[in-house]
């Protein structure tokens, strides 16, 4: 499998896949990146460098909180998980989302 | 977001500033486990360990550049620019010691030294006084053309009361001395101070009562015998006991009953042991307008000002005036804020110390300013460089402000401690001279005092150097190429900065000189009297009522002169209604009388002199010179022989012989008593160095209280005992206020001009010092800069002497014009010190000079090294690369 399989994230929607991720449960950075590989069947490429600044940016943001924990290799690594705030964020961005699809849908269609 | 925004954020960010390594710590060990997952999942698709590192770093795409984006998601890089200044700062300072610790300790003192001063500022002028609304509480003074604010006669005072309309109430107390009475019963007689007050004074004034309730206004009009304490009597005589309401204490003879306690905090007068009726004045005292036994205080009615109550009291004082014009002819009356009446005197002096401690600071400033000057300078390629690779002004401004800051903030540190170690001292200092110094102390306007003066003085400090820098980015925009050794630009701020320093330091020193002449002048100032062995000791006799005037007269005689006259060293012992000095200004009034002389007409009222009722010996026992006829004796008791002196020979008998001749004492009353003249003393100078002598009479009396006076050819402390023992055992309720030789009591008289001197000479001496340390800095600084210049000139056949003078006169050129600001700041000051001053002028020419000098010696020593130091010039220095 090469990575022009992959389709390249769009724009501003790290941010809400990170919080769809986080939502099945607490990950580190890098299992994030694996879920959200995983949840899109690996169609989807997420480019680890701009993962971990999406982390921080929404850990300032006080959606998501983070602690040290011990990983599924037994190595310590830094747990990400949802805040309450960020859950009700991730409803709000996700009924956006939905929007937008059926909007970009109907005027691709009508063409 | 709102408050649970902060409530995520602000610990995240506290712990990205607090614990910096520690985030980067953590930020380092999440990459790590990236990067190791990363290559692990690579390995097992079938890359070798070194290509799936590779690989895993590519897809990071800059380990680095991603830190710093996290980095820049907390936000904290302004933070965190100024936590990497301050870490520059603080290793700059480390590497150059010397300039920090000088730094540090200028600014200590100059911060150190203002806190000090600004608390008894704080304690003395500012703090209000401590009454509900007390800015509308004003003082009422009678007034007189020449003898300006006085005290007011109960006459006068029930007039006022009477006709008023600007006030809320007007009150009124005895002033200090007046009433001292003797607190009997258990324990130790003791004398006290007691006031008398209108029933309503302490309700205008707004006092809480600690226990127990004030006066009403029947207590007055019945005179009822009860009476307040304060809780500073409460606590010592009563051991603060709450039942001390409604028990009897005896005040003198007469029983008074206690029925409230009047909390320290807030006791007014201040101090006032035990407050009466206004109704227990002697009669003598409150029906004539001739005695001013009351201090009167008022509150102002809502939207009264402080000038309209004044206009409309100096109305009733003139109708007063047209009805009795025997008396009240010449009186007005004024109004001022009760504060300043409270602290009107030691104003001035304040502010000018204010002003002393003020330049010190200035001084420091200067200096500091100018050392940072010298660094930005000779750090000129780094700051450049750092300008050319993107630093904005902005960001250079951050710099320069953090360091100062920083020196500044541990000099000031250094400072407060050092003006907690000033401050007691500075109330010992004090404690005689200004009222309410011992209150001075850190509280938050002395605080934020300190805080302003930090930050002033870090900008003041950083100013220069700013304005340097700029210069320095505006010729790199230009291109103007780098500063060269030659330029004189920016040789202009260390010459201005210089000059001010000299201009303080002249200001410093010529009011210090001024201070130290008019002190030496105070104390050259014959006071006609010898202090020296006398001891002074004022004491009350228990004897009350009529008699009681003959009966002290008698223990004196029968049982303390011939007592105290057998302790060893004694050479004479006498009395006196009061000792030199010891008279309140409030108190002179009852110690006058206005006398008339047959057949001389007077212009308006008749002339005031000062009465002295004295024992036989009190001329040999101060050593006071008989100029003419013959001296009082024993024999002229309750006859009407008086002395006089030379003033009031002088004065009333210019170009004759005054012996002989008759007196009319109490001439403005209806029974004029005549005395008769038997000879004239030397001038005295009792009321205070820096009062002339007044005309005054002598005469044989001896009233229950009375100072004694006791010559002897030891040291005159050694007696105290002795003369203690004799007293008790002559009378067992008699109280001692006071034993201290007359020399102590003249010098407490100018404590308050010594307290002045000693603050402005210590002043004067630091802001020499530091001055000296400016001006070698500023010319050794310009010396170093022109090396180069100085090598050109004695390569071009310069002598070492022409060298050194060309630093010397431009040196000297500078404190010239130093010296004339400074003089210009006298000049618009002058009249802030001429009242602080005794006989001598501002502009007093020996002072002036005297400062002068001391500036042009000062800046020859400060210049003579970098001046040495420019005149061995290395011509070889030419050719060697800058």
């Amino acid at each position: 499998m090469t990575s022009k399989d992959k389709a390249d994230l769009l724009q501003g929607t790290l941010d809400m896949l990170i919080l769809k991720a986080l939502s099945l449960g607490p990950m580190h950075g890098y299992g994030v990146g694996q879920r959200i590989m995983q949840m899109a069947e690996d169609m989807l490429r997420v480019e680890e460098g701009s993962l971990y600044p999406a982390l921080y940016r929404l850990e300032e943001r006080g959606w998501i909180d983070s602690e040290w924990g011990t990983s599924e290799n037994n190595r310590r690594a830094r747990f990400y998980k949802l805040t309450r705030a960020g859950r009700k964020q991730l409803q709000v961005e996700e009924a956006n989302w939905q929007r937008f699809v059926m909007v970009i849908g109907k005027v691709m269609q009508s063409a | 977001m709102g408050i649970r925004h902060w409530f995520y954020t602000v610990p995240l960010r506290l712990r990205s500033l607090l614990r910096r390594n520690r985030v980067e710590r953590e930020l380092d060990e999440e990459f790590q486990y990236h990067l190791e997952r990363q290559v692990g999942e690579y390995i097992a698709q079938g890359m070798t360990p070194e290509e799936a590192r590779y690989a895993a770093l590519r897809a990071m795409g800059g380990i680095e550049q991603r830190k710093e984006e996290c980095r820049d998601m907390r936000r904290v890089s302004f933070i965190e620019d100024l936590l990497r200044d301050l870490s520059y700062g603080l290793g700059a300072l480390r590497k150059n010691p010397g300039f920090a610790v000088v730094a540090v300790l200028t600014l200590a003192l100059g911060i150190g030294a203002n806190t000090a001063i600004f608390s008894v500022i704080n304690a003395v002028l500012l703090r209000p006084l401590p009454f509900s609304q007390p800015d509308r509480l004003v003082h009422i003074w009678q007034t007189h053309p020449a003898l300006g604010p006085t005290q007011t006669t109960y006459l006068d005072y029930s007039d006022w009361r009477k006709a008023a309309r600007s006030f809320q109430g007007i009150a009124a107390y005895t002033f200090q001395a007046t009433n001292q009475v003797q607190l009997l019963g258990e324990g130790e007689p003791e004398q006290i101070q007691a006031t008398m007050v209108s029933h309503d004074l302490l309700s205008i004034i707004g006092v809480k009562m600690l226990h127990g309730r004030g006066f009403t206004a029947d207590d007055e009009e019945k005179a009822q015998r009860v009476v307040l304490i304060s809780e500073r009597l409460w606590r010592r005589r009563f051991s603060a006991d709450p039942g001390v309401i409604g028990r009897a204490v005896r005040l003198g003879p007469i029983a008074n009953t206690v029925i409230g306690v009047v909390p320290d905090r807030q006791a007014f007068p201040s101090w006032a042991d035990v407050w009466m009726p206004l109704s227990y004045l002697e009669p003598m005292l409150r029906e004539t307008r001739r005695f001013r036994p009351l201090e009167v205080v008022a509150r102002l009615k809502d939207g009264v000002s402080v000038e309209e109550a004044h206009s409309e009291i100096s109305t009733i004082a003139a109708n007063i005036g047209r009805t009795y014009p025997e008396t009240n002819r010449k009186l007005g009356a004024s109004v001022v804020p009760l504060l300043d009446k409270v602290t009107g005197k030691v104003r001035p002096t304040l502010l000018v110390v204010w002003m002393a401690v003020g330049l010190v600071l200035l001084v420091a400033c200067a200096n500091m300013a100018h050392l940072f000057l010298a660094r930005t300078i000779s750090r000129r390629r780094e700051l450049a460089i750092r300008l050319s690779v993107g630093a904005t002004p902005g960001d250079i401004l951050r710099l320069l402000l953090i360091e100062s800051a920083l020196i500044v903030a541990i000099g000031g540190l250094l400072g407060a401690l050092l003006a907690s170690f000033l401050m007691p001292t500075l109330r010992s200092l004090a404690a005689h001279a200004i009222p309410r110094v011992s209150e001075a102390g850190f509280d938050t306007a002395v605080l934020s005092f300190t805080l302003a003066a930090i930050v002033i003085t870090t900008l003041v400090i950083a100013l220069p150097s700013y304005l340097e820098m700029r210069r320095m980015s505006l010729n790199l925009v230009t291109k103007q190429g780098d500063v060269h050794l030659f330029s004189q630009r920016g040789g202009r701020l260390g010459p201005m900065l210089m000059a001010s320093e000299v201009a303080l330091a002249f200001v410093a020193f010529a009011a210090a000189l001024l201070l130290v002449r008019s002190f030496s002048m105070l104390t050259a100032v014959p006071a006609g009297f010898k202090g020296e062995n006398v001891l002074a000791v004022d004491l009350s006799l228990s004897h009350y009522g009529s008699g009681s005037w003959e009966k002290a007269r008698q223990t004196f005689e029968t049982k303390l002169a011939p007592e105290i006259a057998k302790l060893p060293g004694v050479q004479a012992v006498a009395t006196a209604n009061m000792a030199p000095m010891s008279l309140d200004q409030a108190e002179i009034s009852r110690y006058t009388t206005r006398v008339g002389i047959p057949g001389a007409q007077f212009e308006g009222a008749f002339p005031v002199v000062q009465v002295r009722w004295v024992s036989e010996d009190y001329f040999s026992a101060l050593d006071i010179p008989l100029i003419s006829g013959r001296s009082l004796r024993q024999t002229d008791l309750d006859k009407p022989r008086h002395l006089i002196n030379e003033t009031l020979a002088r004065r009333f008998f210019a170009g004759q012989n005054p012996i002989g001749k008759q007196l009319l004492l109490n001439a403005d009353t209806q029974q004029p008593q005549p005395v008769e003249i038997v000879g004239a003393v030397g001038d005295v100078r009792d009321l205070g160095l820096d009062i002339e002598a007044q005309p005054a009479i002598y005469s044989i009396n001896t009233s229950p209280r009375f100072s004694l006076l006791v010559r002897s050819s030891t040291a005159p402390t050694s007696l105290a005992a002795g003369i203690r023992d004799i007293v008790h055992r002559a009378d067992p309720e008699a109280t001692i206020a006071r034993v201290s030789t007359v020399e102590q009591v003249v010098n407490a008289s100018l404590s308050r001009h010594r307290f002045a001197r000693w603050l402005m000479v210590g002043f004067a001496s630091l802001a020499a010092i530091l001055s000296v340390i400016g001006i070698y800095g500023v010319t050794s600084f310009a010396v170093g800069r022109r090396a180069r210049e100085f090598a050109v000139r004695a390569a071009l056949g310069a002598r070492p002497a022409d060298l050194a003078l060309l630093v010397l006169r431009e040196g000297i050129v500078v404190s010239l014009a130093g010296m004339g600001t400074g003089l210009a700041l006298i000049w618009a000051t002058s009249g802030l010190i001429r009242s602080v001053l005794f006989t001598v002028s501002p502009g007093d020419p020996a002072a002036l000079a005297g400062a002068g000098f001391l500036i042009i010696a000062l800046c020859a020593l400060s210049m003579s090294i970098p001046a040495r130091r420019a005149s061995s010039a290395d011509p070889a220095l030419t050719l060697k690369e800058d």
